[in-house]
């Protein structure tokens, strides 16, 4: 057998290995002629966690396979995971350092830029901010709030998650008191009954589909329903669409409410034990009793869900005949649709409403399940508290108690970190448009192509000291006063946090190329520098520089320094520093050397009565969740006051900001493709998946598009209050907008949908809504 | 050159079409079906041909999913960025 056969069949017989759930593992590993050393680690793309077998040869990694021993993906990939280790290997890496000098770039060395900065935050320590991301690993995302939060007494922290999960993790907070999902990924082996709200799952989180996609080929009846405004994939696989006016989620899942309470079929029993319910427009509200919320509900009839949503009666009471049956097992989805949602909060409640009157909680199978973007927004933006209002483990800055907690834990003088929360990322932009802010330093994202409404934000980061660290360059390196390399995925240790709490780990595999260096430790640099300037945030409670680490033997670990870092697994030394403040609010993750042995672990992970530590499926429930009081079935431990209740929340349907009028008579809804990640600073340099999709463009109804004689291939001027934008259009493409309602992907950055997209966001978690504006269309 | 292996699954009661239509591919390797599944490899002379084979696989009727899990690109030769470069202020 030659070399290329021998491959071949090595393949195959991992496919093969893929579809055997029986296998003997060995039989689908490479064999170890190849030549290539393999080792674990997540899938640095979306949210899913999925895991991948990376083959190292000769300092390159040259393979990719999807871990069969991964139980997210059981070996698995999508066509990003699948291409994630070409695309480090693009040939415009950023290697050097450089400073922007009489308006050019010049290469510099890492002394000098880690100096420049160092030197303008002692300047501009208060007006100094970080945009940081769901792609930063726990560490990084931990030496960011410590250096930013705990250093300087600024909470001008916060991340890219802003704009794609904040109204879920508001939403979980107002309804149970605590962030992060109750259910996991094994409930989509159960559920009988999937409803997706908004969520085209079958293109965004394509391995996770597989999983009811799988079960369906076997011969499992699963029945879904698809609630959206696009016919896509996902439509292809559903037994039910449900077509809606943007905004109409609100009054559907109110109607739901309202039908099981006209019917008799809410589970009374489920929600006298765990509910309570709540009125109001804001984050706190004020009680209300059974009777009122009824009251509340009656309007939403559905008559008045069809006006408001466009959903026929027929089609409401279909759905809500599922959930009035107490045999079923529903699973909802979400993930941006309902999210970018100018009451993205709101209607992250009223599902959890939906679920919590049919007594869908709390059982396998049965669950509201938010979908993550980024593979470690819930680990590190999340848990470790990476928001301009949080601290580390669910705390917040408004709290003496937890300022107080923090500070011991970080040997800090009490009073160092700051009680009033910082600038949120949209209001962290325009922060800086009126120099309220004058310094921002961006880690593992592209503001300048993601923010909302561009031009301003653009405008804005122009006149500023930009300093951006990542591995190519963006339209943000564009605008940038100082450029840091950085060393990317298995360039270095990383830990990341998924959707379902699974905490995963992986080493460093490989160099990063050029004088490219992690992101910690251009921050423990900085950190240092400013130290070395005597700058007095930089100096704990006892004098002592606030990054000292010590290793094994008790000796000071001069991580500042790149051969030194280089040597010492840092990440281990900050995770297990980070580790013990996640006790609080039962996020306990597990240790660093049970997660190096595992496949990751879902959080609370407590030691069960052998001294093993046992991961939590699901939260809030007895017999799983270790936090459950005994005897309660189901615990909601920091929900409405700490009485182990859950909110339901009469939250009215209030109409968007902006609605399509005679000058702009069209909605505009953007998003993600399968080919790309986020703004394609990574997924744009593989070639295949830059030929696959290699520009944006504008997705009309046909009946739109003949009414406006407009083609395929022609083009066409969107065009908005804020600013036009000209696209070629696609008719019948890969999927099918509602009649008066386009679609523009935001991946490309030759054409930035957001120079027209609105900046509004959600009063209560403060993230913009993508989904919906009013634009005007015109044919070339 | 590129190599790389797929899980493809496809509508039960159209399995033998699909193989066949699979085996039509040049090159296709394809293993024993199981469970609605056909897992297949191809080795490539470039990654575009990988590409091209992979939208082949996709377009056969009855697929209803072709996830790919294997990827070994030892061979490939890497291309320019699509575009963004470094600019000024």
């Amino acid at each position: 057998m030659d070399r290329r056969q021998f491959m071949l069949k090595s393949a195959l017989a991992f496919a093969a290995g893929v579809m055997h759930s029986s296998l003997d593992k060995s039989f689908a590993q490479p064999a170890p002629e190849d030549g290539l050393v393999w080792q674990k680690a997540p899938c640095r793309f979306c949210g899913t966690g999925c895991g991948v077998m990376v083959g190292v040869k000769d300092g390159r990694v040259v393979a990719v396979q999807g871990d069969l021993e991964n139980p997210v993906n059981r070996g698995l990939l999508c066509a990003k995971g699948y291409h994630a280790g070409v695309a480090m290997y693009g040939r415009d890496r950023l290697r050097y350092p450089l400073i922007r000098k009489n308006g050019k770039f010049q290469r510099a060395s890492w002394d000098e830029a880690i100096d420049t900065i160092a030197r303008y935050i002692q300047e501009h320590d208060k007006t100094f901010a970080i945009y940081g991301s769901g792609q930063w690993t726990i560490p990084e995302g931990y030496t960011a709030m410590k250096l930013l939060k705990g250093g300087c007494g600024s909470n001008h922290l916060d991340p890219n998650a802003r704009l794609c999960m904040a109204s879920a993790v508001v939403g979980m907070l107002t309804t149970y008191g605590v962030d992060e999902p109750s259910g996991c990924y094994d409930d989509f082996d159960v559920a009988d009954t999937i409803v997706l709200w908004g969520n085209n799952m079958a293109e965004m989180h394509p391995v996770l589909w597989s999983r009811i996609v799988d079960r369906r080929l076997k011969g499992e009846k699963i029945e879904i329903f698809d609630l959206s405004q696009r016919r896509t994939r996902t439509t292809e696989e559903a037994d039910h669409y449900i077509e809606f006016t943007p905004q109409g989620d609100l009054a559907i899942a109110n109607g739901i409410c309202h039908l099981l309470i006209e019917w008799d079929k809410y589970d009374k029993e489920w929600v006298k034990q765990h509910c309570v319910f709540r009125q109001g427009e804001d984050k706190a509200g004020r009680p209300m009793t059974f009777e009122q919320y009824r009251k509340f509900l009656s309007k939403y009839t559905p008559e008045y869900v069809r006006e408001i949503a466009g959903v026929s009666p027929k089609n409401l009471e279909l759905l809500a005949s599922r959930f009035a049956d107490p045999s079923k097992k529903i699973l909802s989805f979400w993930c941006m649709g309902m999210n970018q949602h100018t009451r993205g909060t709101w209607i992250n409640n009223l599902v959890y409403n939906v679920h919590f009157l049919s007594g869908q909680f709390g059982e396998p199978g049965k669950t509201a399940f938010s979908l993550t973007g980024q593979p470690s927004a819930c680990g590190t933006c999340r848990e470790v508290g990476t928001l301009s209002h949080a601290l580390p483990g669910g705390r917040v800055v408004a709290s003496e108690e937890h300022r107080t907690q923090v500070e011991d834990a970080w040997n800090l003088p009490h009073g160092r970190i700051n009680p009033t929360p910082g600038h949120h990322a949209v209001s962290m932009f325009q922060a800086l448009g009126r120099n309220e802010l004058n310094g921002v330093w961006v880690q593992v994202t592209n503001p300048a192509h993601t923010m909302p409404n561009l031009n301003e934000v653009a405008a804005n980061l122009k006149e500023r000291f930009l300093v951006v660290s990542d591995i190519y360059p963006t339209a943000t390196t564009k605008l940038a006063s100082v450029v840091l390399p950085s060393a990317m995925w298995v360039e270095k240790n990383g830990v990341f946090g998924n959707s379902e709490r699974r905490t995963q780990q992986w080493f460093k595999m490989v160099d990063p190329p050029g004088e490219a260096r992690d992101d910690v430790w251009q921050m423990l640099a900085v950190a240092r520098r400013l130290y070395e300037l005597g700058y007095e945030g930089m100096l704990d409670r006892d004098g002592k520089f606030l990054f000292t680490m010590l290793d094994e033997s008790g000796q000071e670990i001069e991580a500042w320094k790149w051969d030194v870092f280089k040597r010492h697994n840092i990440d281990k030394i900050l995770y297990e520093d980070y580790r013990p403040l996640t006790h609080l609010k039962h996020k306990n993750v597990a240790p660093y050397d049970e997660l190096a042995k595992t496949r990751g672990l879902r959080w609370p992970v407590t030691k069960d009565g052998s001294g093993q530590w046992r991961e939590t499926k699901r939260r809030f429930v007895e017999g799983d969740d270790p936090f459950v009081k005994p005897g309660s079935k189901v615990d909601f431990y920091f929900g409405n006051g700490s009485t182990g209740q859950a909110r339901i929340w009469a939250r009215p349907y209030m109409p968007p900001p902006e609605t399509p009028d005679e000058t702009y008579p069209f909605w505009l809804c953007t998003g993600r493709v399968l080919e790309h990640w986020h703004s394609g600073t990574m997924t744009r340099r593989v070639k295949e998946l830059h030929s696959a999709m290699p520009k944006a463009y504008v997705e009309l109804n046909p009946k739109d598009a003949a009414r406006l004689k407009i083609s395929t291939g022609d083009s066409v001027k969107v065009i908005s209050r804020r600013g036009e934008l000209e696209l070629p259009a696609w008719i019948n493409g890969r999927s099918r907008p509602m009649e008066g309602l386009i679609f523009v992907p935001f991946f490309d950055e030759n054409l930035l949908i957001n120079k027209v997209t609105l900046h509004e966001y959600c009063e209560l978690s403060k993230e913009p809504d993508y989904k919906k504006c009013a634009v005007r269309v015109e044919k070339v | 050159m590129p190599v790389s292996s797929y899980v493809i699954k496809a509508a039960s009661n159209q399995m033998d079409a699909v193989l066949e239509a699979l085996k039509s591919i040049d090159g296709l390797e394809c293993g024993e079906i199981e469970d609605s599944c056909i897992p297949a490899a191809y080795f490539a002379e470039s990654e575009s041909e990988s590409k091209r084979v992979g939208d082949l696989i996709q377009a056969v009727p009855g697929v209803i999913q072709a996830s790919l899990v294997y990827h070994n690109f030892e061979d490939v030769t890497f291309q320019e960025p699509s575009s963004t470069a470094l600019s000024e202020k």
